[in-house]
């Protein structure tokens, strides 16, 4: 295939991830289409997440583009961006973001074999945020209380758990929950709730659902 | 060169917006700014009587938008300070009077003859918060040190950091210290690690306040009242000096300063 000094093509799982790597500004779409047309052979029916970096894209942008990808028979799997308004459109167009196609390389460590995805979520979860996943979650930061975490999957909090979390939503019972400090009543795997009385605990805790009970166990005897 | 609009706010009620509100535009407007407050609490207007400007009242800010009178008109310059202004609320109307683009619209053409735009803001999460943060260009938020305050702060900030109006910045006010030694009130760090947000300042309870706002005389103006020097240090905090947080332990006097005279002297 044919190269250029600003865009990179890479292999990724079943997809391709092309690199955009230099501010090309508003000529991004023009070169981007060119290379598109060079590679089209290599590209046919390819899977493809496009890296923009700091590239701002409104949402027509995007959408033009998919369509001109679609029209080559290549599918856009993802946009990734550190720009906050490229993300948007992404969402607004229905295309996976960074955020939702991180992937945790071995799930299963997390007690949790059928998923492979998890959502990362880097702030504060605070009150009247609901969050709602149907991968596993992780939190860098504090569960608030007053906020909502449901998810299909697990989920790993790398801060305070004070807020309501139900992991396993639809009836994973090896879904678990790890907090840094678990101070919540409002923990739940697969419906079951975590048993009340248990006093305060400022060390790092994974609730786990044995026998139809939810109990917390210390996190220091699991290796992640 | 436009003023900067501020936004004071908390969720919950009664925790002191209004009362930062004035004691900030007065702080100010005695560092020689030009400074206008906005209540935007329509149909609960205090901040006039905090101020001490109730009776001047002719237009207010519903009479602005709906184009009854001029900016200029329903602008109430205080006499202690001749670059403080206030513009009202409406008393006898409601929050659905006003929409967040008015109040971007208002603002805007303050900006070019003002330094410093402080919008008090109602209580609620509702249509007269979101028309009070959608002009500002720094949110304050107010809390007490105490755990429904807190709540309802976390929850406030978790909304203006979804409409990308952030970071916002706290004020903890009404910090009790006896209650927090004895072990019966949140500190200022059980507040801040959980709210995750920049720290502004610490105003502590002053039971003075209460008499300079019946009195209509901010508590700033009392240069030996702990609460109005906390405000005048979140005023030049504001203006981008760095002022160190207030000694609020009390044990001011001799043996602190014994205590750092041995330290020192040691060295």
């Amino acid at each position: 295939m044919k190269k250029t000094e600003n865009i990179t093509t890479k292999g990724k799982g079943d997809k391709l991830v092309i690199t955009c790597h230099q501010h090309l500004g508003t000529e991004f779409l023009e070169e981007f289409q060119a290379y598109i047309m060079q590679n089209e052979q290599f590209l046919h029916n390819a899977k493809i997440v496009l890296d923009v970096r700091d590239l701002e894209i409104n949402a027509n942008d995007l959408f033009s583009l998919r369509n001109f990808l679609n029209d080559h028979h290549i599918s856009l799997a993802g946009v990734y961006s550190t720009r906050e308004t490229t993300n948007t459109s992404a969402r607004l167009l229905g295309i996976p973001t960074q955020s939702s196609l991180n992937v945790i390389d071995n799930p299963s460590k997390l007690g949790n074999k059928s998923l492979d995805k998890a959502v990362i979520i880097q702030r504060t979860i605070r009150s009247g945020n609901l969050i709602e996943e149907s991968c596993d979650v992780v939190v860098v930061g504090d569960v608030n209380p007053g906020s909502v975490i449901r998810s299909d999957g697990s989920v790993v909090i790398w801060g305070k758990l004070q807020g309501e979390v139900h992991a396993g939503r639809s009836g994973n019972k090896n879904a678990r929950i790890y907090a840094l400090e678990f101070n919540t009543t409002g923990a739940k795997i697969a419906g079951v709730a975590l048993e009340a009385g248990k006093k305060k605990n400022k060390e790092p805790e994974v609730a786990v659902l044995e026998e139809n009970i939810v109990r917390l166990e210390s996190w220091k005897k699991i290796i992640i | 060169m436009g003023a900067k609009v501020i936004t004071v706010t908390s969720g919950k009620g009664g925790v002191g917006k209004t009362t930062t509100t004035a004691n900030l535009a007065v702080a100010l407007a005695s560092l020689g700014y030009k400074v206008t407050c906005l209540d935007s609490d329509i149909g609960l207007r205090n901040l006039d009587v905090v101020l001490g400007l109730e009776n001047r009242i002719v237009y207010d800010i519903v009479d602005i938008v709906e184009g009854r009178c001029r900016l200029k008109q329903a602008m109430i310059r205080d006499k202690r300070f001749p670059e403080l202004y206030l513009i009202p609320a409406a008393q006898t109307r409601d929050k659905s009077a006003l929409s967040p683009s008015d109040m971007v619209r208002l603002c805007d053409d303050l900006r070019p003859e003002m330094d410093w735009i402080i919008v008090d803001s109602p209580a609620g999460i509702e249509r007269g918060f979101k028309n009070a943060i959608a002009p500002a260009d720094i949110i304050l938020v107010v809390t007490n040190p105490e755990v429904s305050a807190v709540r309802d702060a976390d929850r406030i900030i978790g909304i203006i950091e979804s409409e990308e109006k952030g970071p916002a910045h706290l004020i903890i006010n009404r910090l009790n210290i006896s209650l927090v030694k004895r072990g019966d009130m949140l500190t200022a760090d059980d507040v801040i690690s959980l709210l995750a947000v920049d720290l502004l300042g610490i105003v502590p309870e002053d039971e003075n306040v209460v008499i300079s706002t019946n009195k209509g005389q901010p508590i700033v103006l009392d240069s030996h009242s702990k609460a109005g020097q906390a405000f005048m240090n979140i005023a030049r905090r504001l203006n981008g000096e760095n002022v160190p947080l207030l000694d609020l332990d009390g044990r001011n006097g001799l043996f602190k300063m014994l205590g750092k005279l041995m330290r020192e002297g040691v060295k």
